[in-house]
């Protein structure tokens, strides 16, 4: 009851959905990835002859390495920037009632319907006017407010999941509020903390739309730099700093879900 | 507080009263918990105890009236300086901590060296029976275990008063009577005022050494279980504690302190207790218990007539359901010690229902 028997119509159409969405979604970094190896200066496909190259090209361009650490700065700050607000912004939603509570919430969370790029002209704007050279705190401040909303959902979710009575029983046992916080709360909202970072680091990282207004020669990020490259070349560096990133992300997830999937955050006191 | 009566309590509710809005979750509410006393609040859901037990932990403040824990007002001292131990009906327990950090979270509190923490874990441990899990966490425990930690956890720190929120309402049943007599043991062991939270009247009866009856955020009547289910103060807690028939009736006559009530065919005495201002010929309400009547065979005179509906085996007593044909009531709960009944008072047998006792307890009728 209840399952599709795979041989009727239904049942094969499932099936075929599932396997085209499965292939749509492994086909395009298959593809760049296999054109990453290509030996030629073409981003043609498949390749005739493989090499590495690109990969030595890719790490070693000046702009690209440029642009990897300029986001990097970019995305450190602003992920934990965003962290603190969002965190602080989700106690307070969650706890407390107070006057415009809707309001600020409903403009905390407007960056998912502006688009990025009207952001990022806002930010090059409200820069020019006040004479602000397009330095990292522009680029910092307009991703802040772009991966802001992602974090608020993320831990405010984690606190709507909260069992406040932990915080009372903590409370009755003589724990003043403060320690309540570090040795309660804290530990048991970690999980959607760091994903919540997590989710804003890779968003920030990977930005463009914005980035591209914001950012400057001098501070442009990894996404700008690569479109300032295609715009003179087409070779497969493109490509192969797609596959270096793909591992790069994956590494990091995979870090990630084994640190917050398993639960290690929670055993570090267990002794077996 | 000044007074004395206050001081020689373990916790004292003075004339306290909470709302959420509209609703009056708690009417200027008072009673006193002696030392070393296990009082149990009961009453159906919404009535109103956990409102009154979180007053006396500190998570809720009270609009109106004063709190005590031993003798000193605590109106305005934050749940952390109350120095109460609380057990919760979900247990609690920090999932991220082990068995041992659990237990001796509240010590770690207090500043205790580690050394000593680690000794008062263990005899709490003792206390509730369950060494050898000190490195395990929560989730590797078993409901009844859990529970014992959350009871070891709120025991350690020796608290001023014990509260606790219906903690034996998830266990299933066989486990819960043995918790709680452990409860109770371990509480008169330490002699620690405790504060007991259920709408199990059957566990309040066991467990209690005073119990207070609550409706509405009313405490109806405050007494020993055998008080409150022998003289209970009015028709909700007559009602509410231990099974009870309710059988209308008229006032025939009255004297000095007691009124003959006429039931059907019959009669039976009642106290004035309840009827202070009724005259004969009114209407009421006889309660009365089903160990309180008997069977026998119909006749005349007799106060109710009928046929059994049901005979039902309870191991100690025998359970029988009488169909009467009277206006306002369906059946008759009777209950008879001793197996022997099940086949002389078979279903459909016509049977009359007697008092087996000269004095009932009897209400005007409602409204
Ligand atoms: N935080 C709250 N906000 C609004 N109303 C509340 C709140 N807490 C309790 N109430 C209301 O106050 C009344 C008393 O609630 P309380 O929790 O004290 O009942 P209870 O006797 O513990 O019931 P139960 O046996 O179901 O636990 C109820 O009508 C409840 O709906
Ligand atoms: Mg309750």
């Amino acid at each position: 009851m209840g399952s599709i028997a795979l041989h009727t119509l239904p049942g094969r159409l499932a099936r075929l959905s599932v396997v085209a969405v499965i292939g749509f979604l492994i086909l395009p970094p298959l593809v760049v990835t296999i054109a990453a190896f290509n030996e030629k200066a073409l981003l043609s496909f498949p390749p005739e002859r493989l090499s590495l190259r690109w990969f030595a090209r890719a790490l070693t361009y000046e702009d690209f390495r440029a642009g990897f650490w300029n986001g990097l700065i970019v995305t450190l700050w602003a992920s934990s920037i965003a962290l603190a607000i969002g965190a602080a912004f989700a106690f307070a939603l969650d706890r407390y009632e107070f006057r415009l509570k809707r309001t600020i919430e409903t403009i905390l969370l407007s960056s998912l319907i502006v688009p990025h790029f009207t952001i990022g002209l806002g930010f090059l704007i409200i820069a020019a006017q006040i004479g602000m050279a397009r330095g990292f705190t522009v680029v910092v401040t307009a991703h802040v407010i772009l991966v802001l909303p992602f974090v608020l959902r993320s831990v405010y979710v984690s606190l709507r999941n909260f069992d406040r009575r932990l915080e009372q029983a903590a409370e009755s046992l003589g724990a003043p509020p403060a320690r309540v916080l570090l040795t309660v709360t804290v530990p048991l909202l970690l999980p959607g903390l760091v994903s919540g970072w997590l989710l804003a680091a890779i968003l920030s990282f990977n930005e463009f739309t914005a980035s591209l207004f914001v950012t400057g020669q001098r501070t442009q990020t990894l996404p700008v730099a690569m479109y300032n490259y295609v715009r003179e070349y087409a070779d497969p560096s493109m490509a192969a700093i797609s596959v270096l990133y793909i591992a790069a992300t994956a590494a990091l997830l995979t870090f990630a879900n084994l640190y917050l999937g398993l639960g290690k955050v929670l055993n570090v006191e267990q002794p077996r | 507080m000044s007074s004395s009566r206050a001081s020689s309590s373990a916790v004292s509710l003075n004339a306290v009263s909470k709302s959420f809005g509209a609703i009056a979750a708690l009417k200027a509410t008072s009673l006193d918990i002696r030392p070393g006393e296990l009082m149990t609040l009961l009453g159906p859901s919404g009535c109103g105890k956990t409102t009154l037990l979180n007053i006396v932990a500190g998570f809720l403040s009270a609009d109106a009236g004063d709190v005590a824990i031993e003798g000193q007002r605590v109106n305005d001292v934050p749940t952390f300086q109350r120095q109460i131990g609380m057990m919760f009906q979900s247990y609690a327990l920090f999932p991220h901590m082990t068995v041992e950090a659990n237990v001796g979270y509240g010590l770690k509190m207090r500043g205790m060296p580690r050394a000593d923490i680690h000794r008062r874990v263990q005899d709490a441990l003792v206390l509730v029976k369950l060494q050898g899990l000190e490195a395990r966490k929560p989730s590797q425990l078993s409901g009844g275990q859990q529970q014992r930690i959350a009871l070891a956890r709120a025991l350690v720190i020796e608290p001023k008063v014990l509260l606790l929120d219906e903690p034996f309402s998830a266990l299933d049943k066989s486990l819960r009577g043995s918790m709680q007599i452990e409860l109770k043991d371990i509480q008169r062991k330490l002699g620690i005022a405790t504060i007991f939270v259920t709408h199990d009247q059957s566990e309040a009866l066991s467990l209690s050494d005073r119990l207070a009856v609550m409706s509405e955020g009313v405490i109806r009547q405050v007494g020993t279980p055998h008080e409150v289910y022998a003289d209970p103060a009015d028709r909700f807690v007559a009602s509410f504690i231990g099974d009870v028939n309710v059988i209308p009736g008229v006032i025939e006559s009255l004297d000095d302190g007691r009124a003959t009530i006429r039931v059907g065919n019959g009669h039976v005495g009642a106290s004035r207790t309840h009827l202070a201002d009724a005259a004969p010929g009114t209407p009421v309400d006889v309660f009365v218990r089903p160990e309180q009547i008997t069977l026998a065979a119909p006749r005349e005179e007799i106060p109710l007539t009928g046929k059994v509906h049901a005979s039902v085996f309870q191991g100690g007593h025998t359970d029988v359901l009488v169909d009467v044909g009277v206006e306002g009531m369906s059946t008759v709960l009777v209950r008879l010690a001793g197996p022997a009944h099940v086949a002389r008072w078979a279903k459909g047998a016509p049977v009359g229902v007697v008092f087996a006792v000269d004095t009932v307890l009897a209400f005007p009728k409602s409204g």
